[in-house]
């Protein structure tokens, strides 16, 4: 059901040119379904410095978030993630522009409701337990009383919190304080999940547990919007992503045409041949001598099938040949083909 | 519309609970909260040593100085811990769970005041029973004949003071620093309890300057109403009109800088 676009269309080499902005941003699939979010022409500016100089950080951003979809939102730090994603959960109004969540106004009731917000590096009360701070949440959520003390156990067993549930939340560790995080903001059953970098400050175990619990999220029925300046993150789980740098979106849409669109490189590592063979083989860059051998990256994928019989007419043993995505920088970085410079 | 009316009577009701609630524990835990209370005790016992210095009516002395005390112990709690309040949850990013909710910074912010007042209202009432216990142990003729009506009405006021100065001290922090907060509640209280001199001060100067002093006589938040000065220490009788009338008036004030900090802690997250 939930296909993942990533491994599908990263390797092929049949990229659509990405959407080029500011065309409106819809997704190409599921276009059926109707939008959770739609953005429309929003710009922020905030007054700042000591002269409330004004400065623009969103220039008229556009996204559609198709229901049912989990949505990766990409960019660089600084590239207005937080301040787009503050504005979704209706923490503000924009300076211009209409942000509709589920049909109705991102700011209003109705769509609060609906949307459950984890803010970014959250910080709660640090004084209440993880069962306070669940029972503060519900109670502002209009949830009543016996309805959070019966959701609470599901959602904290949900998040793998029930054993730490009457500790205060100053001794939780930054991987708790996120898992709690985020049963704050499904405690009340939203339809639409808003996280801002669910993933960062976790160790890479702590990030494979919040992937998985995204995806299960997301097979509940759920709508999940998440940002990360991290692709890896981000490839695994979503079905469209969208970018952003200095405040313009630069692109939308399936995330393997965003991969496909990057330098793809692949790493070969390898054993049993000098360095000095190594880099005379032609198409290896970058040869780095390891304790267990050598690594090498090939550029292109056509490479790959030379480098490699070379290598193994040096009777190189072959340790292992992976893929290496492309970082955002390096699609930002990549001259602008179907699409505008920002 | 009758029920819906109700129903969100009912849910700002739930609301200011669970965010006072919250507030009053974070208050609770908060170390400025002990120290004051270490200087109000320290204070109890010094008006018993001046009263022991004093050569004529040393119960009066006891009186007094205990009604200072506990005055200043009620306001220091109410404007250094309502000062920081708002400012702390918007550093903090703590308001967002809070805000990213159904709820309006109107009832967050009665949430918070609300459980500032259950602070002060619970440091009032210690303090107060100490203060009367000493008084029972201390007074030489007798603890009703010291502490009438008056003195009980006194202590009332007391409160009312306090919350008055604490949601001061809300109101200026939802536009300001904590800081300057404190700065600004502590210049209204100490202008504000002196509003009958300025009156007499805009008299006296007259034309352009007095008309200003007048105008910032009328519009600053009168805590002579709620002061009841020599007349407790002399026991005058008051009626219950004046109580009644100051007690409004104090409810009045609370009720708008509350209302005034919910509209402005609007702009805080810029
Ligand atoms: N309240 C504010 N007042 C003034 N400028 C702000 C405010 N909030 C954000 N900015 C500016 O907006 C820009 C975008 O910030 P934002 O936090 O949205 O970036 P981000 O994409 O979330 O970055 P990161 O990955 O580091 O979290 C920054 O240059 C920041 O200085
Ligand atoms: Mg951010």
């Amino acid at each position: 059901m939930r296909r993942c676009p990533a491994r599908a269309s990263a390797a092929s080499n049949t990229s659509t040119p990405l959407l080029p902005l500011p065309a409106a941003c819809t997704t190409l699939a599921d276009t059926a379904m109707p939008n959770m979010l739609e953005v429309e022409k929003v710009d922020q500016h905030f007054r700042c410095g000591f002269l409330m100089r004004r400065t623009q950080v969103l220039h008229a951003v556009e996204l559609r978030v198709p229901a049912k979809s989990i949505f990766g939102f990409l960019g660089p730090n600084g590239a207005g993630k937080t301040t787009l994603i503050t504005l979704i959960a209706g923490l503000r109004k924009p300076s211009s522009g209409v942000i509709k969540v589920g049909g109705h106004d991102a700011t209003g009731t109705a769509a609060r409701m609906k949307t459950g917000y984890l803010p970014e590096r959250p910080y709660f009360h640090d004084h209440l337990t993880g069962e306070g701070l669940l029972k503060y949440v519900g109670t502002l959520s209009g949830m009543s009383r016996p309805k959070i003390l019966a959701r609470i156990p599901k959602v904290l067993s949900l998040v793998g919190l029930t054993e730490a549930r009457r500790v205060e939340l100053r001794k939780y560790s930054k991987g708790m304080l996120q898992r709690i995080g985020i049963a704050q903001a499904i405690l009340h059953d939203p339809e639409f999940l808003v996280l801002d970098e669910p993933m960062s400050g976790l160790d890479p175990l702590g990030r494979k547990e919040m992937r998985e619990l995204i995806v299960g999220l997301a097979a509940g029925g759920r709508t999940i919007f998440f940002s990360s300046h991290i692709i890896t993150d981000v490839e695994a789980i979503c079905d469209n992503v969208a970018v952003i740098n200095k405040g313009r979106m630069i692109g939308c849409g399936p995330i393997g045409e965003f991969l496909s669109k990057g330098p793809v490189k692949t790493e070969i590592a390898f054993a049993g041949v000098d360095a000095a063979a190594a880099r005379g083989i032609d198409g290896l860059e970058q040869v780095r001598e390891m304790p267990d051998g050598i690594r090498a990256l090939v550029p292109g994928q056509e490479a790959v099938g030379r480098a490699l019989t070379q290598l193994l007419d040096l009777k190189a043993r072959i340790l292992w040949v992976n893929p290496v995505r492309p970082s955002l920088e390096e699609i930002f970085e990549q001259p602008a083909g179907g699409r505008r410079a920002p | 519309m009758k029920q819906s009316v109700r129903e969100s009577a009912i849910r700002t009701f739930e609301i200011v609970r669970a965010v006072g609630r919250v507030t009053f524990l974070e208050i609770i835990r908060d170390k400025v909260l002990y120290n004051i209370a270490v200087i109000s005790f320290l204070l109890l016992g010094a008006g018993i040593l001046a009263s022991r210095l004093a050569i004529l009516k040393q119960d009066r002395v006891i009186l007094d100085f205990g009604l200072t005390a506990l005055t200043l112990s009620c306001m220091l709690v109410a404007v250094l811990c309502g000062a920081g309040m708002l400012g702390r949850e918007f550093d903090r990013r703590t308001v967002y769970v809070a805000l990213s909710r159904p709820v309006s910074r109107l009832q967050f912010v009665a949430g918070k005041f609300a459980g500032l007042a259950a602070v002060v209202a619970l440091n009032w009432l210690l303090l107060a029973a100490a203060y009367i216990a000493l008084l029972a142990l201390a007074a030489h003729g007798g603890f009703g004949q010291l502490a009438g009506g008056t003195f009980f009405c006194a202590l009332f006021l007391v409160l009312a003071q306090a919350l008055m100065a604490g949601a001061l001290a809300v109101f200026f922090s939802s536009f300001t620093t904590t800081s300057l907060a404190v700065v600004f509640t502590a210049g209204v209280w100490i202008i504000g309890s002196n509003v009958s001199q300025l009156r007499w001060l805009a008299v006296k100067t007259g034309g352009g300057l007095g008309g200003a002093l007048d105008v910032l006589a009328l519009m600053i938040p009168n805590f002579e109403y709620s002061n009841l000065g020599l007349k407790v220490t002399y026991g005058v009788p008051v009626t219950w009109l004046y109580m009644t009338a100051s007690l409004a008036y104090a409810v009045f004030v609370v009720l708008l800088a509350v209302l005034l900090a919910g509209m402005l802690a609007r702009g805080k997250e810029g």
